[in-house]
């Protein structure tokens, strides 16, 4: 179960932003004990990886759902401290839920021709 | 064979070329599922067709177009082909892949729309190479080969990205502008203004009505609003050029603003609220300011969150060559010339000079050249005499000069001693003209015996 987090997912209309550095909005919700407490959306800034990095340390975010993202910007997030969890795909309650109950990876939300990588260890879904 | 085999055969041999071909070709129904998926595709998106098809386009595609650009939506909507569009994906590696596509709907024989269809070539390559030739040496108007200039480059998109104030020192002329210009243009900012202003071209009153502006019968001249630049570069960059040489006094004004970040125009009853970007710079040693008491230490700090230096000319003669070049084409543009380069000697002439006025100084040099020379190679003639006089080669040439005439010296004595100091035999032996074997003595300052072979 989800403790206390603040979470932000890249959202393109109401599904998963396909590609993260060039998205517009996030939704950022706010995670205690296993249920929402709190949610809204804000618009990203510049299609910069220091910008968008230092913005989301700034709101809080401990983690980014999002879908494509390049290296570079993970690289930069990685640096604020923002545990990443990319190429997911799908609709952002969907993916909330599936967070929320620990099943992202089960449930068949990851982008095609994803294989985990390098970032897979990272991705702890809602297990913290 | 009937036309139905014909078909079937023709069908075949489409499907053998959309699978031979380099570029990425995929195919949507109305509601953008993938209906097929090339090799290329595979090969560039790095997602396997098994996978691929029945997705929907985005989560396979991935382009920083998906979103609000789509260039497959706007040929469905406008029910025409769009030609190359330049755009990036973002491959299963998350590797940014540069691509160029096209887009046109996808009918059937009897003209119904099925769909759309997409084609796509991977621009790494073409990039790189662009890259390559383009930015190996380049950032923003900044061109330099030197190491430390390379590491000055490599930092600058963090630099600029991070909104920070910026110092910027270095010598006269060595583009202490170029950079701040490019710091803005590398940042979130760069959509709105870099205003620059010379904080030594004026004196405090002007400096202030320029950088706050005033209101209309603010005092006796002051016929209408004058906006200042802290409002001009709203969402910007201000360059704040030669900072060390503003007064103490506005020293403190300034330090208000930026502390506060808020300004009141001359004659405003509410104050303003800043939005920029400060960027300094300074040909002095602004820390030395600091302890001799002329600039305050808070200003510094205020100003000093990034310091930059910009290494001068004499320290980074490598980037000699390719300003030379950059110049000599910026040049030959302007004026409608055709100067091919510098020759060997007028390079080694510029190699050998220290510039102190560094880039600019370079810049006037090959100016002064162009007004010289008309076509060709620039000689050291074409160069100021300044350079040429100051230059090493020149020395050199010098030193050989005094080689030649000790030689002469030399010789002169030889054959004098050869032929018991009889002057008209020691010309004779040396096969010169009795005159000009004299004419070489007394130029030599050659100190010969009184007695000259003749009187024994």
């Amino acid at each position: 179960m989800v403790r206390h987090k603040k979470i932000a997912m890249a959202i393109w209309n109401d599904i998963i932003s396909p590609v993260f550095d060039s998205t517009y909005h996030v939704l950022i919700v706010e995670i205690k004990d296993g249920k929402v407490i709190s949610s809204h959306c804000e618009v990203l800034g510049p299609e910069l990886p220091y910008s968008r990095a230092l913005r989301l340390s700034e709101w809080g975010i401990q983690v980014l759902i999002c879908g494509g993202i390049s290296i570079e910007f993970v690289r930069t997030m990685e640096i604020y401290g923002i545990e990443i969890i990319p190429f997911i795909t799908g609709s952002v309650r969907g993916v909330l839920n599936a967070y929320l109950n620990n099943t992202l990876m089960s449930d068949g939300f990851f982008m095609p021709g994803f294989k985990g990588g390098r970032r897979r260890n990272r991705f702890r879904g809602g297990r913290r | 064979m009937t036309t139905e085999e014909t078909y079937i055969k023709s069908s075949n041999v489409t499907e053998i070329i959309l699978e031979s071909i380099s570029e990425g070709v995929f195919t949507i129904d109305e509601k953008w599922f993938i209906t097929s998926f090339n090799r290329a595709a595979e090969r560039i998106t790095g997602v396997p067709r098994r996978e691929a098809i029945g997705k929907h386009c985005w989560e396979v595609f991935r382009s920083n177009m998906c979103e609000r650009d789509c260039a497959l939506r706007k040929t469905m909507k406008l029910k025409k082909s769009i030609i190359d569009t330049s755009t990036y994906i973002v491959d299963s590696q998350q590797r940014r892949i540069p691509v160029v596509v096209c887009t046109s709907l996808l009918k059937d024989e009897n003209g119904r729309v099925l769909g759309g269809v997409e084609t796509f070539r991977d621009m790494t390559l073409v990039e790189e190479l662009k890259k390559e030739l383009d930015a190996r040496h380049q950032v923003g108007d900044m061109i330099s080969a030197s190491p430390n200039m390379k590491k000055i480059f490599s930092i600058l998109p963090q630099i600029a990205e991070s909104g920070s104030s910026v110092l910027i020192e270095g010598e006269t002329g060595t583009g202490k502008e170029l950079l701040a210009r490019a710091i803005h243009d590398l940042s979130p900012r760069r959509e709105n203004r870099f205003v620059p202003i010379n904080c030594a071209a004026l004196p405090d009153t002007l400096l202030e009505s320029e950088l706050f502006g005033y209101k209309a019968g603010a005092f006796t001249d002051a016929k209408k609003d004058k906006t200042g630049l802290f409002a001009v570069a709203r969402g910007g960059s201000l360059f704040f050029d030669e900072i060390g040489e503003i007064s103490p006094a506005f020293q403190v004004r300034l330090l208000r603003v930026l502390q506060d970040q808020v300004f009141r125009p001359l004659g405003a009853i509410n104050d303003e609220k800043t939005d920029v970007r400060i960027i300094a710079a300074t040909n002095k040693n602004i820390q030395d300011l600091v302890n001799n008491g002329l600039f305050r230490e808070d200003l510094f700090y205020r100003i000093n969150v990034v310091c930059m230096a910009l290494p001068p000319l004499r320290e980074r003669k490598e980037d000699i060559p390719l300003l030379i070049k950059h110049f000599i084409r910026k040049n030959n543009l302007l004026r409608a010339k055709k100067i091919s380069g510098f020759s060997q000697e007028a390079l080694a002439i510029l190699m050998s000079y220290d510039f102190p006025g560094n880039i600019r100084e370079l810049e006037n040099v090959v100016e002064h050249a162009f007004v010289l020379c008309r076509e060709g190679q620039i000689t050291p003639h074409c160069l100021p005499e300044k350079i040429v006089g100051l230059s090493r080669p020149f020395e050199m040439s010098l030193s050989v000069n005094s080689a030649i005439k000790a030689m002469e010296a030399k010789a002169i004595r030889e054959a004098l001693e050869h032929n018991h100091y009889n002057r008209l035999a020691a010309a004779r032996e040396l096969g010169m003209h009795k005159s000009t074997f004299f004419r070489k003595i007394k130029k030599l300052g050659l100190d010969l015996p009184k007695r000259d072979g003749r009187s024994k």
